[in-house]
């Protein structure tokens, strides 16, 4: 770790471990004493949801965005969340059973879509970036109308229906469910870790991909590997808390402002920034609002102004 | 129904020679006003029979009805009134008859051309869900009834308004009278266990005052403890159920079972989970539709609350 960036992962951690200590802290369920321990399972459940889900979006958004060269590149822009949602709507819908494993089909669901984005980009044999976030962009719109139809189709309420397309910490385990978590907590480390180690290919391939070729790098390869991964692990936390939007879109050009386009410094700096942002997030929602708000309406209301302000720094 | 003014136009005579009522008695004519009586009594006989049917659709051989609401499909069987509906949705499943019924779609999204075509003379429908609808069918002048019974005594109101419309006041009479002795019969309650009603499981929803089931409860001898709730089906915090720790738990959605919900993490505290007091498959139909069948829902909800009675 170089001197010059401890400031900024001294930030970061910082704003993790506040961002924990609020979150386990305050709850319409009260601050102190006895209170606070009879809600304490339901608090640390949350805040590991929150990590992994805040820190698997931001560093999946980040390799996306490193690797198709596209500082739109996210979750949602390529349409892993949408199918990841439907895939989890779908086997909701299916009833008491299947409900159960809507994790699996959370999975599948982004599985799936990668596939069919992939092969919707593959012209003559070849993959293109622009191909790839274009079919992104259209297989995400596609898949929000389908995960409306879905919920109209099963008689859900339109309720569920937002929370599934904007996301929420709200979910509640049972002794069967949280294993399901465990597996994708353990998924999610694992993948996270496996994307890191493909650090150098991803900065070589963000400089452009004829370039990364000259240099030796097997671009298909790269690409490929990568949307696996990021599939599986949107797939398996869109699953436990519904499509969030703009923390895989914006943290990854935060971290970027702080330590530059290194992957191997972007990528452990997203995951941190990704879930200390996210628990933020998550207590403004829960606690503003009697009731709560869909996650995405606080991650927007924070992320765009942000956004904004990076496009204009950077005309 | 509002009664026209053309409408009482004939009948103004009639009226007019009963004013002079008051006018005659000095007079002390016996025989004139033996004639001044029978025609009193004539215009009166009138204007009942007008108030009583005159002015409502009483030729039911001629009724062409189409019901949008579950609800109200139901209400229209119980008074008798089956064999006028022209056309229902896929919704209304009950009574059995209702079934084979044409459908014109679904509750949520009827089709104005397959009710058109029906050429109904009176479309039952719902707000808000058929606001678009209401405003095609009243360009096209087909007349429409607007159901939105916001408590257990509008459905009473409700019964008698449709059964009248549909030519079958004593039927919709003696309906809503046995619903209310049926609806008296039960006891109020000394305890009131708070309850906890579930409607999603993803994220967790329950229903807030103002709802039907929230007034279901209340009759039945139960507590909604999210009844504050300004929103009518709310989402709630996992945490503010801990909270509220409710005697009973409802779950009136196919997401989880009783189990699922003893097994949830967390939620071992709560004294419906302890004292096992989670009830599932229950018979939804029976809660959330406003129609003959309501009481049913308060007696369902009464068993469960209190089980010794």
């Amino acid at each position: 770790m170089q001197r010059r960036f401890l400031p900024g992962w001294v930030v970061l951690i910082l704003l993790l471990v506040a961002a924990s200590a609020l979150s386990v802290a305050v709850g319409p369920g009260g601050f102190t004493g006895a209170k606070l321990s009879a809600v304490m399972d339901l608090r640390l459940l949350r805040l590991a949801l929150g990590i992994i889900a805040g820190g698997v979006l931001a560093v999946v958004g980040a390799s996306l965005q490193g690797l198709l060269q596209n500082p739109l590149a996210d979750p949602f822009t390529m349409g892993v969340a949408s199918g990841a949602a439907l895939g989890a709507s779908l086997t909701l819908v299916l009833g008491r059973t299947a409900g159960a494993f809507a994790p699996v089909g959370g999975f599948a669901g982004a599985l799936v879509t990668m596939l069919v984005v992939y092969a919707l980009a593959r012209v003559r044999g070849r993959v293109t970036v622009t191909g790839l976030v274009l079919a992104g962009v259209i297989m995400s719109f596609l898949f929000s109308s389908l995960v409306m139809l879905a919920m109209i189709l099963g008689r859900r309420t339109l309720g569920e229906a937002v929370y599934m397309m904007m996301g929420h910490l709200g979910a509640v385990f049972t002794g069967t469910t949280v294993w399901l978590f465990g597996a994708v907590a353990v998924l999610s480390v694992v993948g996270c870790a496996w994307l890191f180690s493909m650090s150098r290919s991803l900065d070589i391939m963000s400089s452009g991909e004829e370039a990364a070729e000259t240099l030796g790098v097997d671009t298909q390869r790269v690409t490929k590997t990568v949307f696996v991964i990021s599939s599986v692990l949107v797939g398996a936390v869109v699953s436990f808390t519904g499509a969030i939007s703009f923390v895989g879109l914006v943290v990854p050009h935060l971290v970027r402002m702080l330590f530059g386009p290194e992957h191997r410094r972007v990528l452990p700096g997203s995951f941190v920034a990704g879930a200390g942002i996210l628990l933020l997030s998550d207590v403004l929602a829960r606690n503003v609002v009697p009731g709560g708000l869909p996650l995405s309406i606080v991650t927007a209301l924070v992320g765009v102004p942000f956004f904004i302000y990076l496009l204009r720094s950077r005309l | 129904m509002k009664r026209s003014p053309g409408f009482w136009g004939p009948r103004a005579p009639g009226l007019a020679a009963a004013a002079p009522v008051g006018q005659c008695r000095p007079e002390g004519n016996l025989r004139h006003l033996r004639n001044l009586r029978l025609l009193c009594a004539a215009a009166l006989t009138i204007v009942l029979l007008v108030a009583v049917c005159g002015h409502r659709p009483s030729v039911e051989s001629g009724l062409r009805v189409v019901s949008l609401v579950p609800s109200v499909t139901e209400i229209v069987y119980a008074v008798g009134a089956g064999k006028t509906l022209v056309g229902n949705t896929n919704q209304c499943n009950f009574p059995d008859a209702a079934k084979s019924v044409y459908k014109v779609g679904d509750f949520m999204s009827p089709d104005l051309e397959r009710i058109v075509a029906l050429r109904p003379s009176l479309v039952f429908l719902t707000l808000p869900m058929h606001r678009q609808m209401l405003e095609r069918l009243n360009e096209m002048k087909v007349p429409v009834y607007v159901s939105r019974p916001a408590d257990i005594e509008a459905v009473f109101k409700e019964i008698d308004t449709v059964s009248q419309l549909l030519g079958r006041r004593a039927s919709g009479e003696s309906l809503v009278a046995a619903m209310r002795r049926r609806l008296d019969s039960i006891p109020v309650f000394a305890d009131t266990p708070r309850v906890y009603v579930e409607i999603s499981g993803t994220p967790l929803m329950t229903a807030g005052g103002g709802t039907f089931i929230n007034e279901l409860l209340a009759r039945a001898g139960g507590r909604n403890v999210f009844e504050s709730s300004v929103q009518e089906y709310p989402v709630v915090d996992p945490e503010a159920v801990l909270q509220a720790d409710p005697e009973v738990i409802l779950l009136l959605h196919p997401d989880m079972s009783a189990q699922d919900v003893a097994a949830r993490i967390g939620w071992g505290g709560i004294s419906a989970v302890k004292h096992g007091r989670i009830y599932d498959e229950l018979n939804e139909d029976l809660l959330f539709r406003p129609g003959p069948r309501i009481v049913d829902g308060v007696v369902l909800l009464a068993k469960l609350l209190h089980p010794g009675h």
